[in-house]
């Protein structure tokens, strides 16, 4: 799990892993690792502290990993280019490990994923977002890939 | 006698006060020895013979020929350590430190120049808001 500061790494995290959520920030510093079983598969997730202009990812926490989600806010369009930015910092570290973008806080008002930004991330990286279908009426989260 | 004073001195330093721990694995990732400390941090099913990628989480997928360093990990048992993966001789060692005092540091630093970034931003997009009204 990577991307900005802020975007909401660990409370993903959290709900998938714990099914918890809570409202408050608190910076995640270094690296938290969770584990969840998925169809007998164990799932090893890297919470990785977010990009900050005055602290960039540390690469060393890429090594060994199968694949990437990253991570932004959909209320922050400039974490859109933090995604960017940090999947080229991925792909020269590791290589092109399969990737998901999840783009959080689909619940707020000021969501600002528009087809503007799709075509940004497109043209960009090379990646597509897509909608998921939604589990929850009033799902706190959606994920788009 | 000197020399066994300096190596309890050492000792005690080392492994009691800055509480290093320490893991040895061979190539093929098992465990072959580990200090006596490493239950501080949670590593639990961490013995001898058991497969280090099994036991201990960050270990998996890492290459045991290539040196490391992963700074303020957060532990099993919640401390942050850091670890360093240092390869030699057809084996690994795994250097783990607590790091909770800088951990602790990092995290009001960090928190507070989040915070203020996070205003910031939001005092741009009012900005940007009044002039499009």
């Amino acid at each position: 799990m990577v991307g900005d500061f802020s975007v909401g790494k660990t409370s993903l995290t959290q709900k998938f892993v714990n099914n918890a959520f809570s409202e408050k920030y608190l910076t995640t510093i270094g690296v938290k690792i969770d584990t969840a079983l998925v169809d007998e598969t164990k799932l090893i997730v890297w919470d990785v502290a977010g990009r900050h202009s005055l602290s960039p990812i540390n690469a060393s926490y890429l090594v060994g990993s199968s694949g990437v989600i990253l991570v932004a806010d959909g209320t922050r369009s400039n974490t859109l280019s933090g995604v960017v930015e940090i999947w080229q910092t991925v792909k020269k570290r590791i290589g092109s490990v399969p990737v998901v973008v999840a783009v959080n806080k689909a619940d707020l008002d000021d969501w600002q994923i528009d087809d503007e930004s799709r075509a940004f991330l497109f043209s960009k990286a090379g990646i597509t977002l897509r909608p998921v279908q939604k589990t929850e009426k009033k799902s706190k989260k959606r994920l788009t890939s | 006698m000197v020399e066994a004073n300096l190596q309890q001195q050492l000792n005690a330093q080392l492994f009691d006060k800055l509480e290093l721990a320490y893991i040895r694995v061979d190539l093929s990732m098992s465990i072959v020895d580990i200090s006596d400390n490493l239950s501080i941090y949670g590593f639990d099913n961490a013995v001898i013979c058991a497969n280090a990628e099994d036991c201990i989480d960050f270990m998996l997928g890492l290459d045991a020929q290539n040196p490391l360093d992963l700074p303020m990990v957060e532990s099993p048992s919640g401390i942050p350590v850091s670890v360093s993966l240092l390869p030699a001789n057809n084996s690994l060692t795994v250097l783990i430190l607590n790091a909770s005092i800088q951990a602790e540091q990092r995290q009001l630093l960090q928190q507070k120049a989040n915070e203020n970034e996070l205003l910031l931003e939001q005092q741009d997009k009012l900005l940007d808001q009044l002039e499009h009204a």
